[in-house]
């Protein structure tokens, strides 16, 4: 089985905050783990209640709640609310829009199930995206040579041969 | 118009004002139980720079 893009093209911009965050490996894990949970629960919240909005405001309203946990998390933790944009990211918009394939998908239906695995999914492999290229970033820490892996630049390469190598991934049967 | 979808549209907006308000309650309530030291984990003396 072939892991699909789809999952991959989602973790990639999410990931980008952590690209600036000059976080060690426990920090950026924890980071990931804050994103996915709320990233989950915001997904679980909106599933269940958006037929109780305004349809209009909904996404004003989802909005507001991300900005409510960025301010949550900067006042208790202490950490800058860059990574609210990976929330967005990761979660998927599109059931919010009623035109949409997933905002037919009716609230209570046998597809749900599904739907709502596909997005673990694809948290667990945010999770592990972000703890490779932390082991890479602290695994790679030699300087000289005109190399530093600590710069931006260098995580953008990291990503370019991710991307490369899940595009090339071999067919198993 | 329809009684029934004034109803709904009534008790959406409801829903909303609720839903603000109560995240707007959250906030509050964290920023009363700050006292303006953030010394949390993610705090700048955590991380490298």
């Amino acid at each position: 089985m072939k892991l699909p893009e789809t999952l991959f093209s989602r973790s990639l911009p999410a990931y980008f905050p952590f690209v600036v965050y000059a976080f060690d490996l426990e920090r950026s894990l924890g980071v990931a783990l804050l994103v996915t949970t709320v990233s989950w629960a915001s997904l679980f919240l909106f599933w269940f209640t958006r037929r109780l909005f305004p349809e209009r405001f909904l996404k004003g309203a989802f909005f507001l709640w991300l900005l409510v946990w960025a301010q949550i998390v900067r006042t208790s933790l202490g950490l800058e609310p860059l990574w609210v944009l990976s929330v967005f990211f990761m979660t998927p918009l599109s059931f919010l829009e009623k035109g949409n394939r997933a905002g037919k998908v009716r609230v209570f239906s046998r597809e749900v199930p599904r739907y709502f695995l596909e997005r673990a999914v694809t948290g667990l492999g945010f999770i592990v995206l972000v703890l490779v290229m932390a082991l890479v970033r602290e695994g790679l820490e030699f300087g000289g040579r005109g190399i530093s892996f600590q710069q931006p630049a260098a995580m953008f390469l990291l990503i370019a041969a991710l991307a490369v190598l899940w595009k090339n991934q071999p067919f198993r049967r | 118009m329809n009684i029934k979808k004034v109803a709904v549209r009534t008790l959406r907006y409801l829903f909303l004002i609720f839903f603000v308000t109560a995240l707007l309650a959250v906030l509050y309530g964290v920023k009363r139980l700050d006292r303006g030291q953030h010394r949390g984990i993610f705090s700048a003396e955590g991380s490298r720079l």
